[in-house]
């Protein structure tokens, strides 16, 4: 996410208990604090559960948010750590994971079923992977972040942050080897 | 197609780093190939394979996610209980009343000095105007800030502001905005950019030698 000039006057005004300053932040970040959710959670309601946590928790927390990070970073900070402790949802029932169904670069039935079944494949290895793989690679892969603000984000080095997210791609690596 | 690179192997025949060539395609840089990359069969078999199983993940970032309808709302729900209070405005019909809730007032107004020529961004809240109704619909006092745009005279663009914002709080929810204060709480240089950046993964597929 990247900084928006403003942002720091909005940001200082929400923690000041300014609502409407708040809900503007909402309005900007509810898409990534959702899509982090989604992708570590695999399922859309307890995503949604995640994300509507994530950001009670930032209006509570905010007078005491310092600006020493940025603020996009302090608000995946607190996501992740939300998905990490939110109760899991019993065994989902959903056919196909949100985005699954959207992007068939194929055309024919059975070229688009396959591309789906890949898809899927690739969900259930991104759910395989342990939170602590999980985290960097949603991260870098899905919201483009640096190596830098993920090491921010996790407080974790940026040593550690390369040798999660190689672990990560290997398991997921592995996981397309049978679709190619 | 068979997979011949080793991803477990510490290096390839050529001694070049898989730990690397991995980071490289799921970084997006596949495409950019180092001297030794230009020329060496082991490397290049092994970024073709490794972007080959690393493009549906590629494809699967960039689907879009639907934010869930109401999210906005369902967030806000909460935090405004913790502040308490915002009131609403009643409306008299016919048969029962509609409400309005100030936080719907505050966002309407915001809506509406957002639409007029000149204005980048808008906080507004909403509270009731104390005194007697004048026009026979509730009074309400609004309080805007504003980002302008370099250029545009605030003047002008606070009275077109408060002319919009007054006659759109009558159309839609009946109330009379008896005071709109308009604050130019900043100015918008050619450096704004609106909207946050979607986060983009780049797509190296067409250099990467695919074809």
């Amino acid at each position: 996410m990247t900084e928006q000039p403003g942002e720091a006057r909005l940001v200082a005004r929400a923690a000041a208990g300014r609502l409407d300053a708040f809900e503007e932040l909402v309005r900007r970040y509810q898409r990534p604090v959702y899509r982090v959710a989604l992708r570590m959670l695999g399922d859309r309601a307890d995503a949604e559960d995640a994300a509507q946590d994530a950001f009670l928790q930032a209006w509570q927390a905010l007078p005491g948010f310092a600006g020493r990070s940025r603020f996009s970073t302090w608000l995946y900070r607190i996501v992740t750590n939300r998905c990490r402790n939110i109760r899991r949802s019993a065994r989902r029932t959903e056919p196909l994971p949100e985005g699954l169904d959207v992007e068939a670069p194929a055309s024919r039935p059975d070229q688009i079923v396959e591309a789906a079944s890949e898809l899927e494949a690739l969900a259930e290895a991104i759910a395989r992977l342990s939170p602590e793989q999980r985290a960097p690679l949603v991260l870098r892969t899905f919201e483009g972040c640096s190596y830098e603000e993920i090491a921010g984000v996790l407080g974790i080095s940026v040593a550690a942050v390369r040798g999660r997210l190689h672990r990560a791609r290997l398991e997921l690596l592995e996981a397309m080897r049978p679709w190619t | 197609m068979d997979v011949m690179t080793d991803l477990h192997a510490e290096s390839l025949p050529c001694g070049a780093d898989v730990a690397a060539l991995v980071e490289q395609v799921g970084d997006g840089r596949a495409g950019e190939r180092s001297a030794h990359q230009a020329t060496c069969p082991y490397c290049q078999t092994a970024l073709e394979e490794l972007g080959r199983l690393w493009a549906p993940v590629d494809r699967f970032a960039r689907a879009p996610v639907r934010v869930p309808a109401g999210m906005a709302v369902a967030v806000l729900g909460p935090v405004r209980e913790l502040v308490g209070g915002g009131g609403q405005v009643l409306l008299r019909g016919g048969r029962g009343v509609t409400r309005v809730s100030m936080w719907a007032l505050g966002r309407m107004a915001a809506l509406a000095a957002a639409g007029v020529p000149g204005v980048r961004a808008v906080l507004g809240r909403v509270v009731n105007a104390r005194g007697e109704p004048r026009s026979g619909r509730p009074p309400v006092a609004v309080e805007l800030e504003v980002v302008t745009e370099y250029g545009d005279s605030a003047v002008e663009v606070g009275e077109a502001v408060r002319r919009r914002v007054r006659a759109e709080l009558a159309t839609l929810a009946g109330v009379d905005a008896e005071t709109v204060d308009v604050t130019v709480e900043d100015v918008a240089g050619p450096e704004w950019v609106t909207g946050p950046r979607v986060p983009a993964v780049r797509d190296d597929r067409g250099s990467a030698g695919s074809n």
